[in-house]
């Protein structure tokens, strides 16, 4: 092999992505060759240079704004489902007439006449839908008052009205079901101490308001989520340009488990609610078991103390001292996961969604959806006819010109 | 805290779930970001893409079958948005330079002859790495595509032949210029003392 061709299989190499083969004859050729295996080395050092890039964390706002977007798009898309499912104008079909004589005429004559009135009635009807369009959206939140009777919003009236004792009910609930442990040896204390089961929940609400109010109710929510001593992680504002702005609102909290509940409730009356689910995970399991390990490492830790005490020489020393350490060690990493389950489940994660309604518009009218099928077609027709016009009329003129000439020499 | 399958994810986001979708998110941001940064090397762009790339990804994913792994897929998504900021970057940049970019196999040497304006924020990067993907700046992107999914985020040459949608083949020779292309640049920018010290030979055979 030559070293031009080793050349071009150096990177390769370097990846180990050559066959077995190959990789052979390139291992032999670099044990010959100390320019190839001077390049090679260069590579090599191209190449950790860049495996050593450090992963840079993405600013924090970045995880708010992807759901915040992400959020008004599921939004804006359920409104185009929406569309698509409303009837359509159906397919015209003709046929063609006959194009014998006199029927070119007369086909040439019928586009034309169908040209100018298309161009003329979607002129209008753009012009019309442009003027109408407006009065029309806000009209719509008249429509929405009266063809929406606040269901939803009522049954969570309901339930913020419910005694805060459910939360102490699950609890208890759960020191019923902490009997399943309790075969093994280390769970028998922590059962006797009456540990109390370790959930991490989740929550997770969208809510729909009236248009214009995302701004107000998004600083309810996060008021409601301060006041139950809980704090936001991070928000974000979003707004979509579609076929009429809509604003939506996203953010992620830290509530106070005992008043996750009462919170949700309070921010659920915020508006109506479309989407609420909570999950749970149970990490009594976890916790219970870093807690018995713990025990054990500090049982260690006892002990090693009392060999240090013991010790007879330096190196004996040297070495509990370094056992000592890493038991240690041992110990903050186990107490640092615990901790961070501790405010997993001390702190429970919220987050909010919330978007306007008329980007959704949740239940047009029957007529509604046929009068905006109606005039989105026509203004796609007009956008149609605006394009082809030009080509279509000088068509159209070529095609008489063309028939005049032909016809002459036939005529006379 | 239990690791949930992708694939279970990936099911249910798909079918609108969108904490399951959030999920998703969570385990991709970070990397994606990365990969779009050193793309466009601006932090701010690379939050659009990164954005962008979950906006689509949401959008398509009802339609995502499992052919491919999710993270192919996604990997595809970013890498796709973020060439095409660059061409529009370019384009609205109104880059004249004197030869048109051609992105199957274009020549390299029309483009390396001057990564001069590009030394001074050699100066300030702290990483060799770095100062390698601000010479790649001046190159062409498919070059900083390969070395981004391979060295940087250690993809085989097969899965990046499916995350940029090429033949293994392409991809074998773009890891191979776009090395060969920083090899040199370092040896003649004498960007490394140690690297130029090797006997001062800047082109091989």
């Amino acid at each position: 092999m030559t070293c031009r061709e080793v050349a071009e299989l150096l990177s390769s190499y370097l990846d180990d992505e050559l066959d077995p083969e190959a990789h052979g004859l390139v291992e032999a050729h670099l044990q010959t060759c100390r320019h190839c295996n001077a390049v090679l080395e260069e590579l090599r050092q191209v190449k950790s240079a860049l495996q050593s890039l450090p992963v840079l964390e993405p600013p924090p706002e970045l995880h708010a704004r992807i759901m915040g977007a992400v959020a008004g798009a599921q939004a804006a898309q359920a409104e185009v489902e929406e569309l698509e499912t409303s009837p359509k104008p159906g397919r015209l079909r003709w046929k063609l007439p006959s194009l014998r004589r006199g029927g070119f005429r007369r086909v040439a004559l019928a586009l034309a006449a169908c040209l100018v009135i298309m161009i003329l009635s979607s002129a209008g009807t753009l012009f019309w839908a442009r003027r109408y369009d407006a009065p029309l959206t806000s009209k719509g939140e008249a429509d929405r008052s009266m063809g929406v009777p606040g269901l939803e919003g009522e049954q969570f009236f309901g339930m913020a009205e419910m005694p805060s004792g459910v939360e102490g009910e699950a609890i208890q609930r759960s020191g019923e079901s902490g009997a399943e442990w309790s075969g093994e040896d280390y769970f028998t204390d922590a059962a006797t101490a009456g540990i109390e089961r370790k959930l991490i929940r989740r929550a997770r609400l969208t809510l729909e308001v009236s248009q214009g109010g995302v701004d107000d109710v998004s600083r309810q929510a996060i008021h409601i989520v301060r006041s139950y001593q809980g704090y936001v992680e991070s928000s974000s504002m979003s707004v979509a340009e579609g076929s009429q702005r809509s604003t939506a609102f996203y953010m992620t909290a830290r509530v106070p488990s005992e008043h996750l509940d009462l919170a949700i409730d309070e921010i659920s009356v915020l508006g109506r609610v479309t989407q609420e689910d909570i999950a749970e995970q149970d990490v009594t399991e976890q916790y219970v078991d870093l807690e018995a390990r713990i025990k054990h490492k500090v049982q260690q830790e006892q002990r090693l103390l009392q060999i240090m005490g013991n010790a007879n020489t330096v190196g004996e020393l040297l070495q509990v001292e370094g056992e000592l350490a890493r038991v240690r060690t041992e110990i903050e990493t186990l107490k640092g996961k615990q901790n961070v389950l501790e405010k997993s489940s001390a702190m429970s994660f919220l987050s909010v969604n919330i978007a306007e309604e008329g980007s959704r518009r949740s239940s047009p009218s029957y007529w509604g959806k046929i009068w905006k099928a109606f005039v989105e077609a026509w203004q796609d027709l007009a956008m149609f006819l605006a394009r082809v016009a030009p080509a279509a009329i000088l068509l159209v003129a070529g095609f008489f010109l063309v028939r005049r000439v032909m016809r002459k020499p036939g005529n006379g | 805290m239990a690791l949930q399958n992708e694939e279970a994810l990936v099911e249910r986001a798909s079918r609108g779930d969108l904490s399951a979708f959030e999920a998703l998110v969570r385990a991709y941001e970070t990397k994606l970001y990365n990969v779009a940064l050193r793309m466009v090397s601006d932090s701010e762009d690379a939050m659009d893409i990164v954005q962008e790339v979950f906006l689509k990804a949401h959008q398509a994913l009802p339609g995502f079958r499992g052919d491919s792994k999710f993270s192919t897929w996604i990997y595809r998504i970013c890498m796709n948005a973020s060439l095409d900021h660059l061409r529009r970057r370019k384009k609205a940049q109104v880059y004249s330079l004197d030869a048109p970019v051609e992105f199957s196999d274009s020549e390299v040497q029309r483009q390396v002859e001057d990564p001069v304006d590009s030394t001074e924020d050699l100066v300030e990067a702290k990483f060799l790495g770095e100062k390698l993907f601000a010479i790649l700046d001046d190159l062409e992107p498919h070059y900083r595509a390969v070395l981004i999914l391979c060295d940087v985020q250690g993809y085989s040459y097969q899965e990046i032949a499916e995350i940029l949608d090429t033949s293994l083949g392409t991809v074998k020779s773009r890891i191979h210029r776009a090395r060969n292309i920083l090899r040199k640049l370092i040896a003649a920018e004498q960007i490394l003392p140690s690297y130029v010290k090797q006997d001062g030979r800047r082109d091989e055979a």
